[in-house]
Protein backbone atom coordinates (compact mmCIF):
# COMPACT_ATOMS: atom_id res chain seq x y z
CA UNK A 1 0.00 0.00 0.00
CA UNK A 2 2.57 2.26 1.11
CA UNK A 3 4.58 1.33 -2.35
CA UNK A 4 0.90 2.12 -4.26
CA UNK A 5 0.97 5.41 -2.58
CA UNK A 6 4.34 6.14 -3.79
CA UNK A 7 3.95 5.28 -7.48
CA UNK A 8 0.80 7.46 -7.33
CA UNK A 9 2.64 10.28 -5.89
CA UNK A 10 5.11 10.54 -8.93
CA UNK A 11 2.24 10.61 -11.53
CA UNK A 12 0.66 13.47 -10.03
CA UNK A 13 2.99 15.86 -11.25
CA UNK A 14 1.16 18.27 -13.34
CA UNK A 15 -0.77 18.65 -16.69
CA UNK A 16 0.15 18.06 -20.76
CA UNK A 17 1.05 21.47 -22.43
CA UNK A 18 -2.55 23.20 -23.66
CA UNK A 19 -0.53 24.81 -26.68
CA UNK A 20 0.59 21.56 -28.38
CA UNK A 21 -0.47 19.53 -30.38
CA UNK A 22 -3.26 20.22 -33.64
CA UNK A 23 -6.84 20.81 -33.34
CA UNK A 24 -7.72 17.76 -34.57
CA UNK A 25 -4.79 15.60 -33.20
CA UNK A 26 -4.72 11.94 -32.62
CA UNK A 27 -2.33 11.86 -29.56
CA UNK A 28 -3.76 10.36 -25.95
CA UNK A 29 -5.12 13.32 -23.31
CA UNK A 30 -3.42 13.98 -20.10
CA UNK A 31 -4.07 12.38 -17.09
CA UNK A 32 -6.58 14.57 -15.14
CA UNK A 33 -5.60 16.75 -12.17
CA UNK A 34 -7.50 19.03 -10.12
CA UNK A 35 -6.68 22.63 -10.71
CA UNK A 36 -6.35 25.61 -7.78
CA UNK A 37 -3.51 27.88 -7.88
CA UNK A 38 -0.11 26.45 -6.25
CA UNK A 39 1.53 28.65 -3.91
CA UNK A 40 4.33 30.86 -4.81
CA UNK A 41 3.70 30.36 -9.01
CA UNK A 42 4.00 33.74 -9.65
CA UNK A 43 7.15 34.04 -7.83
CA UNK A 44 8.30 30.75 -9.27
CA UNK A 45 7.53 31.90 -12.91
CA UNK A 46 9.59 35.18 -12.22
CA UNK A 47 12.77 33.55 -11.12
CA UNK A 48 12.46 31.69 -14.29
CA UNK A 49 11.93 34.63 -16.20
CA UNK A 50 15.40 35.38 -14.09
CA UNK A 51 17.47 32.35 -15.17
CA UNK A 52 16.36 32.58 -18.81
CA UNK A 53 17.24 36.15 -19.35
CA UNK A 54 20.80 35.34 -17.17
CA UNK A 55 21.00 32.48 -19.63
CA UNK A 56 21.13 34.96 -22.88
CA UNK A 57 23.59 37.29 -20.58
CA UNK A 58 25.75 34.76 -20.84
CA UNK A 59 25.78 33.65 -24.43
CA UNK A 60 26.34 37.76 -24.56
CA UNK A 61 28.91 38.31 -22.46
CA UNK A 62 31.94 39.58 -23.71
CA UNK A 63 34.15 39.22 -20.76
CA UNK A 64 34.94 36.85 -18.31
CA UNK A 65 33.73 38.84 -15.11
CA UNK A 66 29.94 39.27 -17.15
CA UNK A 67 30.03 35.87 -17.92
CA UNK A 68 31.02 34.61 -14.25
CA UNK A 69 28.05 36.78 -12.96
CA UNK A 70 25.95 34.99 -15.82
CA UNK A 71 26.34 31.98 -14.76
CA UNK A 72 26.07 32.77 -10.94
CA UNK A 73 22.62 34.23 -11.95
CA UNK A 74 21.78 31.33 -13.24
CA UNK A 75 22.71 29.03 -10.86
CA UNK A 76 21.08 31.13 -7.88
CA UNK A 77 18.09 31.47 -10.02
CA UNK A 78 17.74 28.06 -11.13
CA UNK A 79 18.47 26.93 -7.50
CA UNK A 80 15.75 29.22 -6.00
CA UNK A 81 13.23 28.16 -8.99
CA UNK A 82 13.39 24.79 -8.26
CA UNK A 83 12.79 25.25 -4.42
CA UNK A 84 9.83 27.36 -5.35
CA UNK A 85 8.49 25.32 -7.68
CA UNK A 86 9.12 21.68 -5.51
CA UNK A 87 7.31 23.64 -2.69
CA UNK A 88 4.30 23.40 -5.10
CA UNK A 89 2.61 20.08 -5.28
CA UNK A 90 3.80 16.32 -6.70
CA UNK A 91 7.64 16.23 -7.05
CA UNK A 92 7.94 13.45 -4.78
CA UNK A 93 7.41 15.50 -1.03
CA UNK A 94 4.71 12.79 0.13
CA UNK A 95 7.34 9.62 -1.46
CA UNK A 96 9.60 10.69 0.89
CA UNK A 97 7.35 11.58 3.84
CA UNK A 98 6.09 8.15 3.49
CA UNK A 99 9.52 6.42 3.47
CA UNK A 100 10.52 8.00 6.50
CA UNK A 101 7.07 7.37 8.45
CA UNK A 102 6.87 3.62 7.44
CA UNK A 103 10.45 2.95 8.80
CA UNK A 104 13.10 3.66 10.84
CA UNK A 105 16.27 6.10 9.67
CA UNK A 106 19.21 7.49 10.23
CA UNK A 107 19.59 11.21 10.50
CA UNK A 108 20.91 11.49 7.08
CA UNK A 109 18.39 9.63 5.58
CA UNK A 110 15.86 11.75 4.67
CA UNK A 111 18.43 14.17 3.45
CA UNK A 112 19.85 11.51 0.90
CA UNK A 113 15.94 10.46 -0.17
CA UNK A 114 15.50 14.04 -0.75
CA UNK A 115 18.65 14.28 -3.37
CA UNK A 116 18.25 10.99 -4.60
CA UNK A 117 14.75 11.80 -6.27
CA UNK A 118 15.35 15.03 -7.18
CA UNK A 119 18.22 13.72 -8.60
CA UNK A 120 16.74 10.83 -10.54
CA UNK A 121 13.94 13.32 -11.43
CA UNK A 122 16.63 15.24 -13.19
CA UNK A 123 18.62 12.44 -15.19
CA UNK A 124 15.17 11.86 -16.43
CA UNK A 125 14.34 15.17 -17.92
CA UNK A 126 18.04 15.03 -19.38
CA UNK A 127 18.34 11.66 -20.59
CA UNK A 128 14.85 12.51 -22.27
CA UNK A 129 15.61 15.23 -23.70
CA UNK A 130 19.15 14.06 -25.17
CA UNK A 131 17.21 10.79 -26.44
CA UNK A 132 14.69 12.18 -28.35
CA UNK A 133 17.80 14.67 -29.69
CA UNK A 134 20.02 11.88 -30.82
CA UNK A 135 17.31 10.08 -32.06
CA UNK A 136 15.98 13.23 -34.02
CA UNK A 137 19.69 14.33 -35.21
CA UNK A 138 18.42 18.08 -34.01
CA UNK A 139 17.04 19.44 -30.14
CA UNK A 140 14.14 17.39 -29.09
CA UNK A 141 10.73 19.60 -29.57
CA UNK A 142 8.94 20.60 -26.47
CA UNK A 143 6.16 18.69 -28.49
CA UNK A 144 8.26 15.39 -28.90
CA UNK A 145 8.88 15.96 -24.86
CA UNK A 146 5.50 16.40 -24.06
CA UNK A 147 4.35 13.92 -25.73
CA UNK A 148 6.41 11.23 -24.18
CA UNK A 149 5.50 12.57 -20.64
CA UNK A 150 2.21 12.15 -21.68
CA UNK A 151 2.39 8.55 -22.53
CA UNK A 152 4.10 8.09 -19.00
CA UNK A 153 2.16 9.51 -16.91
CA UNK A 154 -1.00 7.62 -18.37
CA UNK A 155 0.69 4.58 -18.13
CA UNK A 156 1.77 5.26 -14.64
CA UNK A 157 -1.59 5.74 -13.54
CA UNK A 158 -3.50 3.18 -15.24
CA UNK A 159 -0.92 0.77 -13.71
CA UNK A 160 -1.78 2.21 -10.29
CA UNK A 161 -5.40 1.71 -11.18
CA UNK A 162 -4.88 -2.26 -11.36
CA UNK A 163 -2.11 -2.14 -8.85
CA UNK A 164 -4.67 -1.26 -6.25
CA UNK A 165 -7.57 -2.96 -7.30
CA UNK A 166 -5.46 -6.56 -7.20
CA UNK A 167 -5.02 -5.33 -3.56
CA UNK A 168 -7.84 -4.40 -3.05
CA UNK A 169 -9.42 -7.61 -4.01
CA UNK A 170 -6.80 -9.51 -2.05
CA UNK A 171 -7.52 -7.59 1.37
CA UNK A 172 -11.35 -8.36 0.87
CA UNK A 173 -10.32 -12.06 0.55
CA UNK A 174 -8.37 -11.76 3.68
CA UNK A 175 -11.59 -10.13 5.24
CA UNK A 176 -13.56 -12.83 4.32
CA UNK A 177 -10.92 -15.93 5.22
CA UNK A 178 -10.99 -14.01 9.03
CA UNK A 179 -7.84 -12.70 9.00
CA UNK A 180 -7.03 -9.15 10.14
CA UNK A 181 -3.84 -6.79 10.91
CA UNK A 182 -2.38 -7.11 13.98
CA UNK A 183 1.08 -5.91 14.04
CA UNK A 184 2.22 -6.38 17.37
CA UNK A 185 5.18 -8.70 17.91
CA UNK A 186 3.40 -11.64 18.00
CA UNK A 187 0.64 -10.83 15.64
CA UNK A 188 -0.99 -13.31 13.20
CA UNK A 189 1.33 -12.27 10.30
CA UNK A 190 4.43 -12.26 12.43
CA UNK A 191 5.13 -8.94 11.32
CA UNK A 192 6.29 -6.06 13.42
CA UNK A 193 6.77 -1.77 12.81
CA UNK A 194 10.32 -2.90 12.53
CA UNK A 195 10.20 -5.08 9.26
CA UNK A 196 10.51 -1.60 8.13
CA UNK A 197 13.63 -1.32 9.20
CA UNK A 198 15.36 -4.16 7.37
CA UNK A 199 17.51 -3.87 4.33
CA UNK A 200 15.24 -5.73 2.40
CA UNK A 201 12.14 -3.99 3.00
CA UNK A 202 13.95 -0.31 3.48
CA UNK A 203 15.17 -1.01 -0.19
CA UNK A 204 11.79 -1.46 -1.48
CA UNK A 205 10.92 1.78 -0.55
CA UNK A 206 14.30 3.34 -2.11
CA UNK A 207 13.53 1.66 -4.92
CA UNK A 208 9.83 2.92 -4.81
CA UNK A 209 11.40 6.12 -4.29
CA UNK A 210 13.47 6.02 -7.40
CA UNK A 211 11.00 4.34 -9.68
CA UNK A 212 8.63 7.70 -8.76
CA UNK A 213 10.82 10.24 -9.73
CA UNK A 214 11.02 8.71 -13.12
CA UNK A 215 8.51 10.93 -14.67
CA UNK A 216 10.48 14.19 -16.00
CA UNK A 217 9.44 17.89 -14.93
CA UNK A 218 7.99 19.92 -17.49
CA UNK A 219 10.09 23.04 -15.58
CA UNK A 220 13.56 20.94 -15.82
CA UNK A 221 12.75 19.78 -19.33
CA UNK A 222 11.60 23.38 -20.55
CA UNK A 223 15.19 25.32 -18.83
CA UNK A 224 16.95 22.19 -20.82
CA UNK A 225 16.08 23.20 -24.21
CA UNK A 226 16.43 26.58 -23.81
CA UNK A 227 19.67 26.24 -23.34
CA UNK A 228 19.91 23.83 -25.96
CA UNK A 229 18.33 26.45 -28.65
CA UNK A 230 21.42 28.76 -26.95
CA UNK A 231 23.62 25.94 -27.45
CA UNK A 232 24.81 26.19 -24.21
CA UNK A 233 24.03 22.16 -22.88
CA UNK A 234 26.63 21.98 -20.03
CA UNK A 235 25.01 24.94 -18.63
CA UNK A 236 21.92 23.65 -19.28
CA UNK A 237 22.36 20.58 -17.68
CA UNK A 238 24.28 22.73 -14.73
CA UNK A 239 21.04 24.95 -14.39
CA UNK A 240 19.04 21.23 -14.32
CA UNK A 241 21.03 20.28 -11.38
CA UNK A 242 20.82 23.75 -9.54
CA UNK A 243 17.08 23.18 -10.13
CA UNK A 244 17.01 19.99 -8.43
CA UNK A 245 19.61 20.70 -5.61
CA UNK A 246 16.49 23.55 -4.63
CA UNK A 247 13.60 20.90 -5.24
CA UNK A 248 15.91 18.34 -3.12
CA UNK A 249 16.11 20.64 -0.44
CA UNK A 250 12.03 20.98 -0.24
CA UNK A 251 11.76 17.07 -0.36
CA UNK A 252 14.09 16.17 2.12
CA UNK A 253 12.06 18.83 4.21
CA UNK A 254 9.08 16.58 4.06
CA UNK A 255 11.14 13.80 4.59
CA UNK A 256 12.37 15.25 8.21
CA UNK A 257 8.88 16.41 8.72
CA UNK A 258 7.64 12.39 9.15
CA UNK A 259 11.08 11.90 10.69
CA UNK A 260 10.92 13.76 13.55
CA UNK A 261 6.80 13.12 13.94
CA UNK A 262 6.87 9.34 13.48
CA UNK A 263 8.71 8.19 16.66
CA UNK A 264 6.08 10.20 19.15
CA UNK A 265 3.61 8.71 16.68
CA UNK A 266 4.08 5.35 16.48
CA UNK A 267 4.78 4.90 20.02
CA UNK A 268 1.12 5.48 20.99
CA UNK A 269 -0.16 4.13 18.46
CA UNK A 270 1.37 0.92 18.88
CA UNK A 271 -0.39 0.74 22.68
CA UNK A 272 -3.25 0.38 20.86
CA UNK A 273 -2.67 -1.98 18.19
CA UNK A 274 -3.79 -5.42 18.94
CA UNK A 275 -7.28 -3.68 19.47
CA UNK A 276 -7.56 -1.66 15.94
CA UNK A 277 -6.08 -4.90 14.05
CA UNK A 278 -10.12 -5.27 12.45
CA UNK A 279 -10.67 -1.60 12.00
CA UNK A 280 -7.21 -1.54 10.05
CA UNK A 281 -7.93 -4.27 7.62
CA UNK A 282 -11.23 -2.13 6.54
CA UNK A 283 -9.13 1.15 6.76
CA UNK A 284 -6.36 -0.55 4.15
CA UNK A 285 -9.37 -1.74 2.03
CA UNK A 286 -10.94 1.76 2.23
CA UNK A 287 -7.41 2.94 1.05
CA UNK A 288 -7.24 1.02 -1.69
CA UNK A 289 -10.18 2.27 -3.02
CA UNK A 290 -9.66 5.12 -2.74
CA UNK A 291 -6.32 5.13 -4.81
CA UNK A 292 -7.77 2.61 -7.45
CA UNK A 293 -11.02 5.16 -7.92
CA UNK A 294 -8.31 8.17 -8.06
CA UNK A 295 -6.00 6.54 -10.10
CA UNK A 296 -8.70 5.64 -12.39
CA UNK A 297 -10.21 8.86 -12.28
CA UNK A 298 -6.81 10.12 -13.54
CA UNK A 299 -6.03 8.15 -16.08
CA UNK A 300 -9.50 8.00 -17.51
CA UNK A 301 -9.41 10.93 -20.17
CA UNK A 302 -5.48 8.97 -21.26
CA UNK A 303 -7.02 5.54 -21.50
CA UNK A 304 -10.40 6.86 -23.66
CA UNK A 305 -8.56 8.58 -25.70
CA UNK A 306 -6.15 5.67 -26.48
CA UNK A 307 -9.12 4.26 -28.29
CA UNK A 308 -9.55 6.74 -30.87
CA UNK A 309 -6.01 6.62 -31.66
CA UNK B 1 0.92 0.18 12.22
CA UNK B 2 2.00 0.67 8.48
CA UNK B 3 -1.65 0.82 7.87
CA UNK B 4 -2.18 3.53 9.81
CA UNK B 5 1.16 5.04 8.45
CA UNK B 6 -0.72 4.46 4.74
CA UNK B 7 -3.79 6.33 6.01
CA UNK B 8 -2.04 9.23 6.94
CA UNK B 9 0.00 8.95 3.25
CA UNK B 10 -3.07 9.01 1.41
CA UNK B 11 -4.39 12.35 3.12
CA UNK B 12 -0.63 13.93 2.55
CA UNK B 13 -1.33 12.69 -0.75
CA UNK B 14 -5.22 13.14 -1.41
CA UNK B 15 -3.98 17.27 -0.58
CA UNK B 16 -0.92 17.09 -3.28
CA UNK B 17 -2.90 15.52 -5.78
CA UNK B 18 -5.63 18.15 -5.53
CA UNK B 19 -3.17 21.06 -7.17
CA UNK B 20 -2.13 21.71 -10.62
CA UNK B 21 0.83 24.27 -10.96
CA UNK B 22 2.21 26.40 -13.81
CA UNK B 23 4.81 25.80 -15.71
CA UNK B 24 4.62 28.32 -18.63
CA UNK B 25 3.27 31.32 -18.50
CA UNK B 26 1.83 34.33 -20.95
CA UNK B 27 0.67 37.96 -20.77
CA UNK B 28 -2.12 38.75 -22.19
CA UNK B 29 -3.49 42.39 -23.79
CA UNK B 30 -7.00 42.77 -25.21
CA UNK B 31 -7.94 45.62 -27.93
CA UNK B 32 -12.30 45.79 -27.74
CA UNK B 33 -13.51 47.08 -30.96
CA UNK B 34 -16.88 48.90 -31.46
CA UNK B 35 -19.25 49.90 -34.01
CA UNK B 36 -21.71 52.59 -32.38
CA UNK B 37 -23.13 50.66 -29.37
CA UNK B 38 -22.14 47.40 -30.09
CA UNK B 39 -18.46 45.35 -29.56
CA UNK B 40 -18.05 43.53 -32.78
CA UNK B 41 -15.26 41.64 -30.93
CA UNK B 42 -11.18 42.39 -30.04
CA UNK B 43 -8.28 41.73 -30.58
CA UNK B 44 -5.92 39.14 -28.15
CA UNK B 45 -2.39 39.67 -28.12
CA UNK B 46 -0.46 37.30 -26.16
CA UNK B 47 3.15 37.40 -24.95
CA UNK B 48 4.36 33.88 -24.46
CA UNK B 49 7.51 33.02 -21.67
CA UNK B 50 10.80 32.80 -23.12
CA UNK B 51 10.91 29.16 -22.59
CA UNK B 52 7.61 28.47 -24.51
CA UNK B 53 8.71 31.12 -27.42
CA UNK B 54 12.00 30.01 -27.78
CA UNK B 55 11.00 25.91 -27.90
CA UNK B 56 8.07 27.56 -30.83
CA UNK B 57 11.19 30.30 -32.30
CA UNK B 58 13.57 27.30 -32.75
CA UNK B 59 10.93 24.82 -34.73
CA UNK B 60 8.85 27.01 -36.87
CA UNK B 61 11.51 29.96 -37.71
CA UNK B 62 12.83 27.88 -40.05
CA UNK B 63 15.11 30.37 -42.33
CA UNK B 64 15.92 31.76 -38.72
CA UNK B 65 15.79 35.61 -40.32
CA UNK B 66 13.09 36.58 -36.86
CA UNK B 67 9.87 36.60 -38.78
CA UNK B 68 7.35 33.96 -39.27
CA UNK B 69 6.12 34.32 -43.16
CA UNK B 70 3.04 33.16 -43.99
CA UNK B 71 3.99 29.42 -44.40
CA UNK B 72 5.50 29.42 -41.16
CA UNK B 73 2.72 30.85 -39.17
CA UNK B 74 0.66 28.19 -40.45
CA UNK B 75 3.35 26.12 -38.89
CA UNK B 76 2.96 27.89 -35.31
CA UNK B 77 -0.96 27.83 -35.63
CA UNK B 78 -1.61 24.63 -36.36
CA UNK B 79 1.49 22.74 -33.72
CA UNK B 80 1.05 25.53 -31.29
CA UNK B 81 -2.19 27.15 -31.18
CA UNK B 82 -5.01 25.64 -32.75
CA UNK B 83 -5.27 23.07 -29.76
CA UNK B 84 -6.35 25.57 -27.68
CA UNK B 85 -9.57 24.89 -29.42
CA UNK B 86 -9.98 22.38 -26.74
CA UNK B 87 -9.87 24.88 -23.97
CA UNK B 88 -11.91 27.57 -25.87
CA UNK B 89 -8.77 29.31 -26.49
CA UNK B 90 -8.85 29.78 -22.34
CA UNK B 91 -11.42 32.91 -23.24
CA UNK B 92 -14.66 33.26 -21.03
CA UNK B 93 -16.96 35.84 -21.96
CA UNK B 94 -19.96 36.84 -19.45
CA UNK B 95 -22.74 39.10 -20.18
CA UNK B 96 -25.78 39.16 -18.24
CA UNK B 97 -27.11 36.38 -20.14
CA UNK B 98 -24.44 34.44 -18.98
CA UNK B 99 -21.12 33.20 -19.77
CA UNK B 100 -20.01 31.55 -23.02
CA UNK B 101 -16.50 30.72 -24.58
CA UNK B 102 -15.61 31.55 -28.36
CA UNK B 103 -16.60 29.64 -31.28
CA UNK B 104 -13.96 30.67 -33.26
CA UNK B 105 -11.41 32.64 -33.44
CA UNK B 106 -9.39 34.51 -36.72
CA UNK B 107 -6.74 36.37 -38.05
CA UNK B 108 -4.29 34.21 -35.97
CA UNK B 109 -0.53 35.68 -36.60
CA UNK B 110 2.51 34.59 -34.57
CA UNK B 111 5.62 37.33 -34.36
CA UNK B 112 8.64 37.69 -32.45
CA UNK B 113 9.30 40.87 -30.51
CA UNK B 114 12.70 40.41 -28.81
CA UNK B 115 13.21 36.71 -27.57
CA UNK B 116 9.15 36.60 -27.38
CA UNK B 117 6.92 35.27 -29.35
CA UNK B 118 3.81 37.07 -29.66
CA UNK B 119 0.42 35.41 -30.71
CA UNK B 120 -2.44 38.10 -32.17
CA UNK B 121 -5.97 36.71 -33.06
CA UNK B 122 -9.48 38.27 -33.37
CA UNK B 123 -12.44 36.75 -31.45
CA UNK B 124 -15.73 38.02 -33.13
CA UNK B 125 -18.73 39.11 -30.97
CA UNK B 126 -20.54 40.30 -33.60
CA UNK B 127 -24.54 38.77 -32.84
CA UNK B 128 -23.83 38.36 -29.74
CA UNK B 129 -25.58 41.90 -28.48
CA UNK B 130 -22.42 42.96 -26.36
CA UNK B 131 -21.51 46.43 -25.92
CA UNK B 132 -23.16 48.09 -22.87
CA UNK B 133 -21.85 45.86 -20.03
CA UNK B 134 -19.83 42.62 -20.82
CA UNK B 135 -16.15 40.86 -19.59
CA UNK B 136 -13.71 38.95 -20.81
CA UNK B 137 -11.45 36.53 -18.78
CA UNK B 138 -8.23 34.69 -20.25
CA UNK B 139 -8.11 32.02 -17.54
CA UNK B 140 -5.98 28.27 -18.18
CA UNK B 141 -8.51 25.88 -16.19
CA UNK B 142 -5.65 23.55 -16.93
CA UNK B 143 -3.08 25.72 -14.60
CA UNK B 144 -0.65 24.26 -17.29
CA UNK B 145 -0.29 27.95 -17.45
CA UNK B 146 -0.12 30.94 -15.25
CA UNK B 147 -1.91 34.14 -17.12
CA UNK B 148 -1.41 38.07 -16.39
CA UNK B 149 -2.67 40.87 -18.07
CA UNK B 150 -0.48 43.78 -19.21
CA UNK B 151 -0.07 46.87 -17.48
CA UNK B 152 -2.27 48.63 -19.90
CA UNK B 153 -4.20 45.02 -20.00
CA UNK B 154 -6.90 46.61 -22.37
CA UNK B 155 -7.43 49.39 -24.82
CA UNK B 156 -11.24 50.42 -26.58
CA UNK B 157 -11.80 51.41 -30.03
CA UNK B 158 -14.52 53.05 -31.43
CA UNK B 159 -15.29 52.74 -35.54
CA UNK B 160 -17.93 55.33 -36.06
CA UNK B 161 -17.06 58.61 -35.89
CA UNK B 162 -18.23 60.81 -32.71
CA UNK B 163 -19.64 57.27 -31.47
CA UNK B 164 -19.04 56.63 -27.88
CA UNK B 165 -15.67 55.31 -26.63
CA UNK B 166 -15.92 52.30 -23.71
CA UNK B 167 -14.50 52.40 -20.68
CA UNK B 168 -12.86 49.37 -18.87
CA UNK B 169 -11.22 48.07 -15.56
CA UNK B 170 -9.71 45.20 -14.09
CA UNK B 171 -11.49 43.22 -11.67
CA UNK B 172 -11.73 40.07 -10.40
CA UNK B 173 -15.87 39.55 -9.53
CA UNK B 174 -16.47 37.09 -6.57
CA UNK B 175 -20.21 36.69 -7.67
CA UNK B 176 -19.28 35.14 -11.00
CA UNK B 177 -16.84 32.19 -10.95
CA UNK B 178 -15.93 29.98 -13.66
CA UNK B 179 -16.81 26.34 -13.12
CA UNK B 180 -14.98 23.78 -15.28
CA UNK B 181 -13.97 19.74 -15.13
CA UNK B 182 -10.54 18.99 -14.55
CA UNK B 183 -11.25 15.42 -15.52
CA UNK B 184 -12.54 16.87 -19.20
CA UNK B 185 -10.58 19.67 -19.92
CA UNK B 186 -8.59 18.50 -22.54
CA UNK B 187 -11.73 17.15 -24.76
CA UNK B 188 -14.43 19.00 -23.24
CA UNK B 189 -15.04 22.90 -24.07
CA UNK B 190 -18.60 23.15 -21.98
CA UNK B 191 -19.05 26.11 -20.35
CA UNK B 192 -20.82 25.63 -16.83
CA UNK B 193 -22.98 28.11 -15.94
CA UNK B 194 -23.72 26.35 -12.24
CA UNK B 195 -21.82 24.00 -9.91
CA UNK B 196 -22.01 20.37 -10.12
CA UNK B 197 -20.54 17.26 -8.79
CA UNK B 198 -16.99 17.05 -9.45
CA UNK B 199 -16.65 20.59 -11.51
CA UNK B 200 -13.81 23.26 -9.74
CA UNK B 201 -14.32 26.46 -9.24
CA UNK B 202 -12.34 29.57 -10.29
CA UNK B 203 -12.11 33.26 -9.66
CA UNK B 204 -9.94 34.55 -12.50
CA UNK B 205 -9.48 38.04 -13.16
CA UNK B 206 -11.60 40.01 -16.16
CA UNK B 207 -11.34 43.01 -18.07
CA UNK B 208 -15.10 44.66 -17.79
CA UNK B 209 -16.03 46.82 -20.62
CA UNK B 210 -19.11 49.38 -19.92
CA UNK B 211 -20.05 52.08 -21.99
Amino acid sequence: MLALSILMLAAASGRANPFLGAADSAAPAPVAVSGGAAPFAATQLSFRDKVAAAFSAFKEAEDGAAGSAALGAILAGAFAYGLLHAAGPGHRKTVVFSLFLARKARWWEPLAAGFLTAGIHAAVGVSLVGILSLLSGAVASLAGVEGMRIWMEGITFAVLALVALILAIRTVRGLLAGKTHSHGPHGPHGVTEEDGEDGVAGGKLYAFAAVSSLVPCPGATMLLLFALYLDLPLLGVLGVLAMSAGMAIVISAAGYLSWFGRSTLFHRLKARERTIGLISSWLELGSFLFMFSLSLYAAWPFLASLTAL
Amino acid sequence: MKQFACILTLAVLAADFSFAHPHMSLESRLEFEYSGAVCTGFWADWTLDPYFSASIIQENDLDRNKRFDAKENVGVHDTAFANLRKFGWFTYIRSASGRFAPEKVERFTASIKGDRLVYRFFVPLEGKGLGKDFSVAIFDSTYYCAVTYSVEAAVTRQAVAGGPLPGWKRETNKKYPVYYNPGGAATDGTVYKEWKAGLETAYPEEIRVRL
